[in-house]
């Protein structure tokens, strides 16, 4: 009976227990919502949005506008970002640096933290840093049998030797040419290359550092010379032309391995001529001039093959496969998504022709005479626009647009007699700029024509003449 | 009588009900002590470990090396199933049931050390080129031995994806053996003769053409290296031949 007695007294004083905790849990909660300033910082910047040139100083200036009867300790914190990396920038208040930054888009975050109390305070920018070199022209020019690469910007900026500036390095011997190297789509990976006669040297197109050469680049080379580069329309090769052989090197599907070596050279009797015929997209086309024909390079391919002769309706223009002329030139015009046109200028003992492939086919060819167009039997130099039906060439001092479609030529500009033209190129991104190198005998130019929407030089002089060069070998565009 | 018996069951079953309440309520309390994390407890063990789909042999030949091997070392990877320790611990393993290789003459198993606070290891199995070995292929059954440290471990999938096992199969010969990679390789090389093979390693310098080895780059770069090198023996040697009779070439 006792314990009966006790479970009753305890269950008892747990139900009381329980209620009394059920009215405390009811009862008002008297709320404080009074607070204290933290001491909110405004800050102000002229713009959210910035461009800088690679290693050049940015300077952004702030104004922070701090609450009244605040002591204004304040620690400062730049950081730019990226998905996958951060980088300090100052921990001054202001932004007065340099900016080492690779060139990309950065997201900037600007802190301030109140040493009173910890807060932090953020405010946020974007940031595009363009490489110092981000477009222009590569000019290969060569005096004392030394040879210079200079870079001209975009803006007319002009580099004479950021190749020597980057690497303290000068070319041992003439240069025989450089090229843009760039897979597209894989700008991570791309490169500049120049050709001495002996050596390849290959260089971060960002800063001209020095990344590799002689075998770093290409397996087994035997000398260089007759060059030529294009990462393939498909982008699944690249391919260099150097004294007649052809070298593959890694495309778009594994671009950790673009920058390996080069193969060696594919090996196969033929003597190709310095051009790669991208015109399509897992097709590339070369030319024998050995047995004066084309070949072919399936995408993935490291063997080349005798061209087919082209579909049923373009086999009466020409028989890719027994073509029967030399190639002279073979430049790039119009290109889409899927396909481009290549004009080759052809001779033979009758005269020279121009033909053209589309894709994988034949689409045009012509006789071209010189009675329609000057100098053409002489011409050396061609380069062929990528908006219209025009092919610029030059012989001696002379500049001529060719008409494709009327296969007929007009005289553009003559240079003084005393200057000979050794290259040309078109601005391919435009299409609207022809650059000319030009040579007197002791010192080089280098010459800008701007086009207009008839393929004619807008001015009747050059709109940019850069002197004080070597004797200009060879030009491209970056 | 009848309804005063109920009312008196009824009061018991009430008293009855108190005493479940009162001990469930202890419970409740005693149920609120801290639970003592668990852990292991029992023999420190070790045994091989090898992936979820890798099969428990392997074959090795010295046929292939580019520069003639009096012996070579082939690492089985173990993990012990236990705790760490702060002090080296011996590992053993010993020939198995069906090594048809001489212990001491083809192939040594030497006692090894876990080095303090490590989980894995890779076992040195030497492998010794012995005359024999060009006519036969010997095989060596790798089983995990019993030392003063260690106990053979537990087998089976783990987690992770990994399986213990407690003995590894070696196939090892001097013979020209086509590599079990070879499938994946044979659109780029061609197909297997130890002709070619050997032609490849004196090219190349490496007897290793697995695409896990060699990638990419190499399946589509090394057969121009072999297509070349084969026109400069051609020339000088006129067409490779091999074993089946069939031309050699890249």
């Amino acid at each position: 009976m006792k314990v009966n007695r006790f479970l009753k007294d305890t269950i008892g004083y747990l139900r009381i227990g329980l209620i009394a905790l059920l009215m405390q849990g009811c009862s008002s909660f008297e709320q404080d919502f009074s607070r204290s300033p933290i001491g909110d910082i405004n800050i102000l910047m002229d713009k959210s949005e910035y461009d800088v040139v690679q290693l050049e100083k940015l300077n952004i200036s702030v104004t922070i506008n701090i609450p009244p009867g605040k002591t204004g300790r304040y620690a400062y914190r730049w950081k730019a970002m990226t998905n996958d990396a951060v980088y300090i920038l100052s921990d001054k208040k202001d932004l007065d640096t340099i900016i080492d930054l690779p060139p990309q888009q950065y997201n900037i975050q600007y802190t301030v933290t109140d040493l009173d109390n910890g807060l932090e305070f953020n405010k946020h920018l974007f940031l595009t840093v363009n490489g110092a070199f981000y477009e222009g022209w590569l000019v290969s020019h060569n005096l004392g049998g030394k040879g210079k690469l200079s870079f001209i910007r975009a803006d007319d900026a002009v580099f004479p030797d950021p190749v020597g500036q980057a690497n303290n390095l000068s070319f041992p011997e003439n240069l025989k040419a450089s090229f843009y190297t760039q897979v597209s789509y894989q700008v991570k990976y791309a490169s500049i290359a120049s050709f001495t006669g002996t050596e390849i040297f290959r260089f971060d197109p960002n800063t001209f550092k020095l990344t590799g050469k002689s075998e770093e680049v290409f397996m087994s080379p035997n000398g260089y010379g007759g060059l030529a580069w294009d990462g393939g329309l498909g982008r699944v090769d690249q391919y260099f032309i150097n004294n007649g052989e052809i070298h593959v090197g890694m495309g778009d599907f594994y671009p950790n391995e673009i920058l390996k070596p080069y193969t060696p050279g594919l090996g196969g009797d033929y003597n190709l001529f310095p051009a790669v015929i991208s015109s399509s997209l897992y097709n590339t086309f070369f030319y024998d001039n050995k047995y004066k024909r084309f070949l072919v390079a399936p995408a993935f391919a490291r063997t080349l093959a005798v061209a087919a002769n082209g579909s049923n309706t373009t086999l009466n223009i020409f028989n890719m496969s027994n073509v029967g002329k030399t190639m002279i030139a073979a430049e790039k015009g119009r290109v889409s998504s899927s396909s481009s046109v290549f004009y080759c200028v052809m001779e033979d003992n009758d005269g020279r022709y121009v033909m053209g492939i589309n894709n994988l086919d034949p689409n045009l060819y012509q006789k071209v005479t010189d009675s329609q167009c000057p100098d053409f039997s002489k011409a050396k130099l061609f380069t062929a626009s990528g908006l219209f039906q025009h092919m610029y060439y030059a012989v001696d001092n002379k500049i001529y647009l060719y008409n494709i479609v009327a296969n007929s030529a007009e005289l553009l500009y003559s240079f003084p007699s005393s200057q000979v033209i050794t290259d040309i190129e078109i601005k391919r991104k435009t299409s609207k700029t022809l650059a000319v190198s030009t040579w007197d005998g002791t010192s080089g130019n280098f010459n800008l024509f701007e086009i207009n929407d008839l393929g004619k030089f807008v001015d009747a002089a050059p709109k940019k003449v850069f002197g004080n060069l070597g004797h200009i070998i060879h030009i491209s565009n970056k | 009588m009848w309804n005063w018996s109920i009312i008196l069951l009824m009061n018991k079953l009430m008293n009855t009900r108190k005493y479940i309440f009162f001990v469930g309520l202890l419970f409740a309390m005693a149920a609120c002590k801290k639970q003592n994390t668990i852990l292991f407890e029992g023999a420190e063990r070790v045994s091989f470990f090898i992936g979820e789909y890798d099969v428990d042999s392997t074959s090795y030949t010295f046929a292939f090396d580019p520069i003639k091997k009096e012996r070579d070392t082939l690492f089985l990877k173990m993990r012990i199933q236990g705790r760490t320790q702060d002090r080296p611990r011996t590992i053993k393993v010993k020939p198995g049931l069906g090594t048809t290789a001489v212990l001491g003459e083809d192939f040594l198993m030497p006692e090894v050390l876990l080095p303090a606070d490590s989980v894995t290891i890779n076992y040195p199995v030497i492998l010794i080129n012995t005359p024999k070995m060009e006519t036969q292929a010997l095989r060596i059954v790798a089983e995990v031995a019993a030392s003063e440290d260690f106990l053979p471990g537990g087998q089976g999938l783990t987690i992770g994806g990994t399986k213990a096992i407690n003995s590894y199969k070696i196939w090892v010969s001097n013979k020209p053996e086509r590599p079990v990679y070879w499938d994946d390789v044979e659109y780029d090389f061609g197909p297997f003769s130890a002709t070619r093979i050997r032609f490849m390693i004196s090219v190349l310098g490496i007897s290793d053409f697995s695409y896990d080895t060699i990638g990419a780059y190499g399946t589509f770069t090394y057969p121009v290296i072999l297509r070349n090198a084969l026109v400069k023996y051609e020339a000088a040697n006129g067409p490779l031949i091999d074993e089946f009779g069939e031309r050699v070439t890249f």
